[in-house]
């Protein structure tokens, strides 16, 4: 078990609703992953996108923990908005910040995000921010209030993985006490196991599971990831090293230094 | 009656008639939220919140995202 702001859950894997093939396809692949925090967001009603009441009928069938996101806002006002009615009609005060700054990958707008971030954390939101890997910027996140930060591992939808390691390894070493989770960006198993394997505390995905052939199927295999990497974390991984050193022992080895 | 837009579409409304008609009129059924001019406005203060010509609102609807 381990605690997500004021919750204690078990999974690390935290999962998005969209782009699967049919809403009962979602709705199995969410339940095979085992994550309990799933992504939401919020629409002008229109009957072709799905959502509204249909939508809101099978959420509450998931029984998981609703993380609302701000998608598509380009503006700090818009996005406290977005927020504040997410709150509204999700009745939770998670907000997962999204200020889109470049349209072309998608990169948070880090100004815009900040004063989001102030602005939602003095109304009471526990901000997720989606930020880029940018050290400072997540520090500054985290003098306004953040307890999680949520950078990329890639631009939303690429399915890269962790374009960033570096990065994303010295901001879990510089921000030991801050719940961090790899947003976006990943595409396969390994990349979420990877990231647990830094010690990240969790990772959320959505396009690589529901764009899968076979959506439930891949939500398994990355509920098995992020396990197997928490736990490798955990363990103690080895060090790396140059040179060789044989696993199996050398005493008692018969023909060793054998002369005839 | 007043031009207002509902989530960018243009429509007309009686001009004494507030945002709580206006809701109870377009929100349709299952959960929803409002914003107008941008700005959020609680439930409780629909019959407080007066329309003006030109005034932009936003119903939006929980919805599939990642």
């Amino acid at each position: 078990m381990w605690k997500l702001a004021d919750k204690t859950i078990e999974s690390r894997l935290l999962i998005g609703t969209a782009l699967y093939p049919s809403p009962q396809i979602m709705l199995d692949a969410i339940q095979a992953s085992k994550a309990e925090v799933v992504t939401v967001s919020l629409r002008r009603q229109d009957p072709n996108l799905g959502g509204g009441k249909e939508f809101w009928a099978m959420l509450s069938e998931l029984k998981a923990n609703l993380l609302p996101n701000t998608a598509g806002c380009h503006s700090a006002k818009e996005a406290i908005t977005t927020a504040l009615m997410a709150r509204e009609i999700f009745n939770t005060h998670w907000i997962k910040l999204e200020v889109i700054g470049d349209e072309y990958n998608l990169q948070p707008d880090p100004f815009a995000l900040l004063e989001a971030t102030k602005e939602l954390v003095s109304q009471g939101f526990e901000v997720f921010p989606y930020c880029t890997d940018d050290l400072v910027l997540c520090e500054k996140l985290v003098e306004a209030g953040c307890r999680i930060l949520m950078p990329w591992g890639a631009p939303i939808g690429t399915g890269k993985g962790l374009i960033n390691p570096y990065a994303l390894r010295t901001l879990r070493e510089r921000l030991k006490n801050v719940t961090l989770i790899v947003d976006a960006g990943i595409g396969a198993p390994s990349h979420a196991a990877q990231a647990m394997e830094m010690g990240y505390d969790g990772v959320l995905l959505n396009t690589a599971v529901a764009n899968a052939n076979q959506p439930i199927i891949m939500a398994q295999a990355f509920g098995n990831a992020v396990t197997a990497g928490r736990l490798g974390f955990e363990a103690g991984i080895m060090q790396k090293r140059d040179l060789a050193k044989p696993s199996t022992p050398t005493i008692g080895q018969p023909f060793w230094h054998q002369s005839f | 009656m007043i031009n207002v837009f509902l989530n960018a579409q243009a429509t007309s409304f009686s001009a004494t008639a507030g945002l709580q008609d206006f809701i109870e009129q377009h929100a349709g059924n299952g959960p929803f939220a409002v914003a107008v001019n941008e700005t959020f406005v609680q439930k409780s203060q629909y019959g407080d919140c007066q329309l003006n010509d030109g005034d932009r609102i936003e119903i939006v609807k929980p919805m599939q995202g990642g």
